[in-house]
């Protein structure tokens, strides 16, 4: 038997995607979860915190830029730094690098639109948040952004790949990394990545929309359960 | 104290995908024949600091550009400081 884990949906002016994880977590998952207002000082008792998808501030200046330096943002700079979990979809992914609790940045699209749709994933297994997965499985999630095309500079390019950070990569059905099955122009079709210990990581797509039978996919349920059963052990 | 106006001009880096410069040069083909190539769009952001003197604005823009107003991992920035009587 399964112990419950503490999650925490961080929620900030424009996150649209909290109501979204706390749906899958506290009822499809049945984890303990609350959901913390950006002004607040503390992330006490939590196993895992969520930085949830939207348009934290409008997108101001450069997305997730304000939202980085919100109040909450200083214990989620703690709360990592003591190796706990974090994760960022979307939005959540622009505020951590911002933050620069992930390295690199994401920028507009390469065709410049907003885009919106199911696209295949290849995972990469090693890692607390995809330890379900098997490895170099191809799964199947939504993205819906206009900046997800992942930057980063040569020298720490190289350092992702040589630590294993390189997560979710955008893929062919069969599982080939190709320009085609590229969205939106990201660096080595890099769709999220970890920090280097291991206990934040980042991803463009939207696990928590495909983590119920009624919308006929699945496939981002092993993501969040991923994360329980590491904490179980 | 006296007080400075700061103009801060931030522009995408070298290497960095700029799709806004590249979409302002394809939409000028479409209507001139003059060969005006490599546009780049950044931002301009004004601004004011009460400090001793310039070099402690100055370094108080620095610490602002760092920690907020660009994002080195794809931005360069520059700026002026102007006394405010100017």
């Amino acid at each position: 038997m399964m112990k419950k884990i503490n999650f925490a949906i961080l929620n900030f002016p424009g996150t649209n995607c909290e109501r979204d994880c706390f749906h899958v977590i506290s009822k499809v998952l049945k984890q303990n979860c609350k959901v913390i207002w950006h002004n607040e000082t503390s992330i006490s008792k939590v196993d895992c915190v969520v930085v949830p998808g939207g348009f934290s501030y409008g997108d101001y200046l450069r997305t997730g830029s304000i939202a980085s330096q919100s109040r909450i943002s200083k214990a989620l700079i703690r709360f990592a730094n003591q190796g706990g979990s974090i994760i960022g979809i979307c939005n959540g992914f622009q505020i951590l690098t911002e933050l620069k609790l992930l390295p690199g940045t994401l920028i507009r699209n390469t065709n410049l639109k907003f885009i919106c749709k199911d696209i295949n994933l290849k995972v990469n297994n090693n890692s607390r948040f995809t330890n379900l997965y098997s490895s170099n499985e191809v799964i199947r999630i939504p993205i819906a952004h206009a900046e997800g095309n992942y930057y980063v500079d040569k020298k720490i390019l190289k350092s992702l790949k040589d630590n294993d950070q390189i997560i979710f990569s955008y893929c062919s059905e069969n599982g080939d990394i190709t320009k085609k099955s590229n969205p939106n122009g990201s660096l080595l079709n890099i769709a999220g990545v970890t920090n280097k210990e291991g206990n934040v990581v980042g991803l463009m797509p939207h696990p928590e929309r495909v983590s119920e039978k009624v919308f006929n996919n699945i496939d981002g349920i092993r993501f969040f359960k991923s994360i329980i059963n590491y904490h179980n052990y | 104290m006296p007080k400075f106006t700061i103009d801060l001009n931030i522009m995408p880096i070298g290497s960095v995908l700029d799709p806004q410069g590249e979409a302002i040069e394809n939409s000028l083909k479409n209507i001139s024949n003059l060969d005006a190539t490599e546009f780049k769009v950044g931002k301009k952001i004004t601004f004011k600091i009460k400090a001793a003197n310039k070099k402690k604005c100055s370094q108080i823009v620095i610490q602002l550009c760092k920690k907020l107003l660009v994002n080195e991992v794809i931005e360069k920035y520059t700026f002026k400081i102007n006394d405010e009587k100017n």
